[in-house]
């Protein structure tokens, strides 16, 4: 199996002041609204720093008020919402084409090599495989809109029943890894920050390109025969996770999550680098304040809408990545039922796990996208 | 221990940086075996399996995957097993005797024989399976349903008495007693149409099974062949084969079933662990189709043959485990052999061979389809490439899924590589070179290999079958052209601390007297 592709830094969007970004804003400084050059932005120079509370931006007058911001704000989400639903819509006629051009024969798969022709063809009716594709796609997609998965062609049992507890478990995952990534990631950015270029830093960003190369698989090895041959602390498997045997959730969470500090670690880096540069912080600074309370009170504050944009970019790579964590470690959730539907041609079950990964892909980027505009003051508007 | 397996190469390998008649008067064996198992009692033996589904059953007739294969036999038994030289042993049956040269048979079951549920095993349960299994829409359609198909009919079960069943056939059929061997042919309770919570009279009782995932039984105490040592079975699905080695390197897991060749290489050099070995468990198929050109003229199939070198295919495709096949699917070490004599590569002769069919310069064969899924048979092509191109027979490889080779290349492309797992000398010959054979690879009709293959099965003398499938096995090693090249082993990797698991060339596994610890 390959390795998903794992997304490239965001590009940052030019600086528009005053608008909404229209998407996921990069780190760079000039896409936010620290230091970014704008009609409403206070000339320093002129301003009392004794009489500012520089944490605050909304006294920087960045914040675009009123009736006009909310109503932007509103506009802005019905737009991402309706994206986003003709996204997963358009997911959903992709995989029905991509499944329908596999030349395999379900039946086959479903009843055996034992089956007789006419069991295969009776087989076929039944489930409708024969009809035209228009209207399959037709009957699925309408079935998917009013929240009926189908049955599964395989199991003979709803998709549903399947998909829900799977997908429960593949969230508890993805979650123990995203956690798991900030943990590490956040503090070790914050710490190579204080000193671009030092050695802890150069040695972190070593260490950190150096994970990013090794593949879910290498690394999910490497921890199996570290914790689990070697040192005997954790199960190999992880497939009686939902059996009484949790510690089966560690070895994916820690193979996906370290396979994600270093994404991380890198834009975090970046983003309190960028922030502990802004005019309001070095103003911080000389009032006083100390770099603990510079760091934890205004450069991680602002430099968290980075984060949340790479934990967002993150969602895509840890979809992928799952898949192959999944079937490593025999984790019972949503990667190895697709894995398992691609081997016994289980078309709906295909369709079903790949347009619900569409739209978790989806809900997250508009969460993220959420997130970002609570972060940053001048992407929302005043209560 | 653990570190001489984590090789280098072992590394590499996981990390994917290097990248399955008799002859006979009546049959019977009225013994128990009432050996108590090696080893300490009690315990759970942890198998992984890799290929459940979620359509996973335990309806005996619907046995097609390993991790099937594997559950079924630890609830369910068949009136006979198959010793490892596929000859029919009593196993329910206490005896079966038959008359009219093989035209009727007469089973005499066991006393003393009861379900997990207390019930009694009677002729009634043994004519109720198998008058489902000869029923094509219930699931065996084209294994014991086709077998029998013509030849015994539900009318033709006969309940003689409490403890004794009689098949009258439609014709004499000596190797009936196989055909109650196989997987498909288990008996269970009469009147049974749910197959959820199984019922049988095996060694361990049903407890779960989640399909795709995981079987628990757990010991049957009123066994009647011998006492059961083990608590409890757990069968759990793992698809991936490095995770699983690696279960069982941890000691999460006891028995790997069917572990890779290159995987075997490596445990079988650590100490703690060993390997069971099911020996020439499957053979190699390169199929030629004699009526599609270069391969309808019978020098390019000699010429092919000659080419290969059989050994060097065994070491480098085969990882050293196997041996040398002789163009038919019996083995050396088979009882059913026919003394062939070792076929020799012969580049020089392969290249005359060429030349008199018209290839003086050598020739390109079409592209040769392997089936993807079976890393054997694709190591054997790149090493067939090799090879034959020294004789100047020149090919491209295009690996295919088994999602989609057994429709659309298996047996319709002009050349195609799988591998078959071994059967009984009867049913593989019918099924591969009898010239009306569903799974004729050769399309070669030759009316003296069909009256060799049949006149085997018309005899109950098993010297007189023995000598027909010698004569079958030295004219299709001569004619046909579905090559050979070698028969190689099931191989699983099993814990030191596992004692008594035994090989079963139907149900692979037998562990009813294992122990763990």
């Amino acid at each position: 199996m390959t390795d998903p592709p794992r997304p490239d830094p965001p590009r940052p969007d030019p600086p528009r002041p005053g608008l909404a970004s229209p998407g996921l804003a990069g780190p760079d400084p000039a896409s936010t609204d620290r230091g970014s050059p704008g009609p409403a932005r206070p000339d320093l120079a002129s301003l009392d720093l004794a009489s500012l509370d520089l944490a605050d931006p909304d006294q920087a007058g960045l914040v675009p008020a009123g009736r006009a911001g909310r109503f932007r704000l509103v506009r802005r989400i019905a737009a991402k919402l309706v994206t986003g639903v003709l996204t997963v819509a358009l997911a959903s006629v992709v995989v029905f084409l991509a499944v329908e051009v596999l030349p395999r024969d379900p039946a086959r798969t479903a009843l055996g090599n034992e089956s007789t022709a006419a069991q295969r063809a009776a087989f076929r009716q039944e489930y409708g495989l024969d009809d035209p594709a228009i209207q399959r796609y037709g009957r699925w997609a309408g079935g998917m809109a009013r929240g009926d998965f189908g049955v599964s062609i395989i199991s003979r049992q709803p998709i549903a029943d399947e998909l829900r507890p799977r997908l429960g478990r593949t969230a508890l995952l993805a979650v123990a890894a995203v956690l798991l990534s900030l943990v590490i990631g956040i503090p070790l950015a914050v710490r190579a920050a204080r000193r671009p270029g030092g050695v802890f830093d150069t040695t972190a960003n070593f260490l950190s390109v150096g994970l990013s190369s090794v593949p879910e698989f290498v690394l999910g090895l490497l921890l199996v025969y570290l914790l689990a041959v070697r040192l005997g602390v954790l199960p190999v498997l992880s497939n009686r996770v939902d059996r009484g045997q949790p510690s089966g959730l560690v070895l994916p969470a820690l193979t996906l999550g370290l396979a994600a500090v270093s994404y991380v670690f890198r834009f975090a880096r970046v983003g309190v680098i960028e922030a502990a540069g802004a005019p309001f912080v070095r103003a911080a600074r000389l009032r006083g304040y100390s770099e603990r309370r510079l760091t934890w009170r205004h450069v991680l504050p602002v430099a968290s809408s980075a984060v949340v944009n790479v934990v967002a970019l993150n969602a895509i790579y840890l979809l992928g990545g799952v898949i192959v964590v999944e079937n490593l470690f025999a984790y019972p959730g949503l990667g190895t039922l697709l894995i398992g539907g691609v081997r016994d041609n289980d078309l709906p079950m295909i369709e079903a796990v790949a347009v619900v990964t569409a739209a978790l892909l989806v809900i997250v980027n508009l969460a993220a996208d959420a997130a970002v505009t609570l972060l940053n003051p001048r992407l929302r508007s005043r209560p | 221990m653990a570190e001489s397996i984590w090789s280098r190469r072992r590394f590499l390998y996981l990390t994917g940086g290097g990248a399955v008649a008799l002859g006979l008067g009546a049959c019977s064996s009225g013994a128990r075996d009432t050996a108590a198992p090696t080893g300490r009692p009690g315990g759970t033996l942890r198998i992984l399996a890799s290929d459940g589904s979620p359509n996973d059953t335990l309806d005996p007739l619907r046995m097609e995957r390993a991790f099937q294969i594997l559950a079924a036999p630890l609830i369910y038994e068949s009136l006979v097993d198959l010793d490892e030289q596929l000859l029919p042993v009593p196993r329910l049956a206490e005896s079966f005797t038959p008359a009219a040269g093989g035209k009727s048979w007469t089973f005499r079951l066991r006393t003393g024989v009861t379900f997990h549920d207390g019930a009694p095993l009677t002729p009634a349960d043994v004519a109720f399976s198998i008058t489902r299994a000869l029923d094509p829409d219930a699931g065996s359609g084209n294994s014991l349903a086709g077998q029998l198909k013509g030849i015994l009919a539900p009318a033709g079960i006969k309940v003689v008495d409490d403890r004794t069943v009689r098949f009258d056939l439609a014709q004499a059929y000596v190797y009936f007693p196989n055909a109650m061997a196989t997987r498909f042919a288990r008996i269970y309770q009469a009147n049974t149409t749910d197959f959820g919570k199984p019922v049988g009279t095996g060694p361990f009782r049903f407890v779960s099974l989640t399909a795709g995932r995981e079987f628990v039984a757990a010991r049957n105490p009123a066994y009647w062949r011998n006492k059961v040592s083990l608590d409890r079975v757990v069968i759990s699905n793992v698809a991936e084969d490095a995770s699983r080695v690696s279960s069982l390197l941890a000691g999460d897991a006891d028995l790997v079933f069917e572990i890779s060749l290159a995987a075997a290489q490596d445990i079988k050099q650590a100490d703690g662990y060993t390997i069971l070995e099911q020996a020439n468990a499957r053979w190699l198929s390169l199929a030629l189709d004699s009526t599609v050109a270069p391969f309808d003229k019978p020098a390019v199939v000699q010429a092919v043959k000659l080419a290969l070198d059989r050994q060097q295919i065994i070491d480098n495709a085969l990882g050293g485990f196997g041996t040398i096949g002789y163009d038919t699917p019996i083995a050396a070490q088979d009882k059913w052999f026919g003394q062939l004599p070792t076929p020799k590569r012969d580049v020089a002769a392969a290249k005359r061979l060429l030349a008199t069919a018209g290839f003086p310069n050598g020739l390109d064969l079409p592209r040769v389809v392997g089936l993807s899924d079976e890393p054997a048979t694709m190591a054997f092509l790149q090493v067939a490439q090799q090879q034959l191109r020294e004789a100047g027979i020149r090919f491209e490889i295009t690996p295919e899924s088994g999602a989609t080779y057994w429709d659309n290349s298996w047996l319709k492309k002009p050349d195609y590589s799988n591998t078959y797992l071994r059967r009984p000398p009867d049913e593989i010959m019918k099924l591969v070179f009898l010239s009306s054979g569903e799974w004729h690879q050769s399309r070669r009709a030759d009316a003296e290999i069909d009256r060799a293959i049949n006149a085997a099965s018309q005899t109950t003398d098993l010297d007189q079958q023995i000598a027909q499938y010698a004569t079958a096995q030295r004219l299709i090693a001569e004619r046909d052209s579905t090559i050979v090249p070698a028969h190689f082993p099931r191989l699983s990797g099993m814990g030191g601390q596992v004692r008594g698991v035994r090989t079963n060339p139907v149900y692979f596994l037998e562990v009813d007297r294992a122990t763990v610890g």
